[in-house]
């Protein structure tokens, strides 16, 4: 072995592991940007299946593919909530996976109540939550009643929606037959009737906002 | 007479700069899962966005890249977060890998047990350094597929997938799902050793590309320079550097190598100071005919020495 030493002339500019290091760095990250350019058309082109079914999002939330592309899954909102309702959605949910949602049933939205503003919206850093400051403008989704298990309905006395609703009178409006009857103006799709709703299988659900605007547009009102 | 021996005898019994690194790392991470707690309240989030004192917004920069790139628009929360990252990156290099990336953290331990493992069951003194075979510049192709996907889709697909969330995620939140992908990944780096962080991770990449002038690294002591040539540093570097070879005998002044993370394991495994962790040079006053006249053994090998070898 010829013994090496150290500093017996000037060294070449660029060491040896460095040679070539910053257009080969170039050339890969220019041929990925092609390779993920065409991958995202790919995905497009399949419908965007890894967006998922449409779920409850936190209060403010863009709609669909526009909050997944602001949401940076940092959980911020999550650790907001001060009634534990958002969780992260893990890994089985696919590009979902890191991005908050809430279970009405489980743990509705309580909508701050108690609070001077909604606090995973304070939260978010990247407007992926929009800035909503007055709960009354939430939509998350859509209370609707399912008439034929709903008590209220079917002759017994229920009004355990109206009770649990933030706007009652408002959101939820008694008919003639003291029923109760969704008002889709004022309804923010908190889920608190369906969390408060005593039926075995729940009456009251909340269809999530981006899913009652797409069948909207399909079918307008009559 | 012999000066540089004493040298030698100079380093403290603990590895030093691993300690500090997995002690700083060890921290984030806790006050991470503490902010799960109602009385911890001044340090939110994960990863990719953490909040500190309720005020100072810190921003992943690869997430901010991502936001900018899907959504077309960047918010001020974002971009002070992003800002301090990258000016702090600027200035050292990718430091964020070597002291704060709780899956580096993982991973490094991970490492360890595979290197306890190989010497005390195996009895394998000679590194197996498979992972020099994947090339380098791959993470900068994944890094660039993560951009053109999300200008195309629209979705930040590393802060949904990326395994360093996954792994804050399943400690913060209790998503344990993505343990799977961090488990894989501590398996492959049993046959590829750090393999993630040299050849996969896009966030190294992205903290390279922004660190590469970065003026807080390891440099070189002329002084000490290629006096022993036992070759420890580059056998230990997590990122494959030939520091030995192709930086400390050709007689340069600093590691230049984009890769290097800061890590300061070959530092710590150095028998001859010649290496640290620095902002200035070292001072380059030598005096070639004494300073180079000390002749320590020259150890060629491929083994995992231990600390003392070349002197006995």
């Amino acid at each position: 072995m010829t013994e090496l030493k150290a500093h017996d002339s000037q060294p070449p500019t660029v060491p040896a592991q460095e040679r070539g290091l910053s257009r080969r760095q170039a050339i890969a990250t220019g041929a990925g940007v092609v390779v993920g350019c065409g991958i995202g058309i790919g995905y497009n082109a399949a419908g965007r299946s890894g967006n998922g079914t449409p779920v409850l999002r936190p209060p403010g939330a863009l709609l669909g593919g526009e909050f997944l592309a602001a949401c940076i899954r940092c959980g911020q909102c999550v650790q907001a909530c001060p009634y534990d309702t958002l969780r992260l959605m893990d890994l089985t949910k696919g590009l979902q996976a890191g991005s908050p949602s809430f279970i009405a049933k489980t743990n509705p939205c309580w909508l701050c109540q108690g609070h001077d503003s909604l606090l995973c919206i304070d939260a978010c850093p990247t407007n992926a939550l929009s800035p909503i400051k007055d709960p009354r403008q939430v939509r998350i989704g859509l209370a609707v009643i399912d008439e034929s298990i709903c008590y209220a309905y079917n002759g017994t006395m229920c009004r355990a929606c109206w009770h649990a609703c933030p706007y009652p009178n408002e959101a939820i409006v008694y008919d003639e037959f003291l029923r109760p009857v969704v008002n889709p103006d004022v309804c923010t799709g908190c889920g608190l009737c369906e969390h408060g709703c005593p039926t075995e299988t729940v009456s009251i659900t909340i269809t999530p906002i981006e899913t009652v605007l797409k069948n909207n547009t399909r079918e307008p009102a009559t | 007479m012999s000066p540089r021996r004493t040298n030698i005898h100079k380093r403290p019994w603990y590895r030093k700069w691993s300690t500090f690194r997995r002690l700083t790392a060890t921290a984030f991470l806790a006050l991470l899962i503490l902010a799960q707690f109602s009385w911890f309240p001044w340090f939110k989030g994960t990863t990719s966005g953490t909040r500190i004192l309720d005020i100072i917004p810190i921003t992943d920069p690869l997430a901010a890249i991502e936001l900018l790139v899907a959504t077309h628009s960047i918010t001020t929360t974002a971009i002070i977060g992003a800002a301090i990252l990258i000016l702090v990156a600027i200035l050292m290099g990718p430091i964020f890998c070597g002291f704060i990336c709780p899956l580096g953290l993982v991973l490094d331990l991970n490492q360890s047990i595979r290197n306890l493992f190989r010497r005390i069951i195996l009895h394998k003194t000679k590194r197996h350094d498979a992972s020099n075979t994947v090339p380098p510049w791959s993470r900068y192709a994944l890094l660039g597929i993560l951009l053109g996907f999300a200008l195309i889709s629209g979705i930040p697909l590393f802060q949904a997938l990326s395994p360093i969330n996954l792994l804050v995620r399943a400690l913060v939140m209790g998503s344990f799902f993505g343990l799977i992908v961090v488990g894989g990944i501590m398996m492959l780096e049993w046959f590829l050793p750090r393999v993630w962080c040299r050849a996969l991770c896009p966030l190294g990449a992205c903290y390279s590309i922004i660190g590469r002038k970065g003026i807080w690294r390891v440099r070189i002591n002329p002084k000490t320079a290629g006096q022993i040539q036992c070759k420890q540093c580059q056998i230990r570097c997590p990122m494959g550097i030939r520091l030995m070879t192709d930086y400390t005998l050709p007689g340069y002044e600093s590691i230049s190598h984009p890769s290097c993370i800061r890590c300061g394991d070959c530092i710590d495994i150095c028998p001859n100071t010649v290496l640290g962790l620095r902002f200035h040079k070292f001072p380059k006053d030598i005096n070639p005919e004494t300073d180079n006249a000390v002749h320590l053994p020259v150890l060629d090998t491929e083994e995992d020495l231990t600390c003392g070898t070349c002197t006995n």
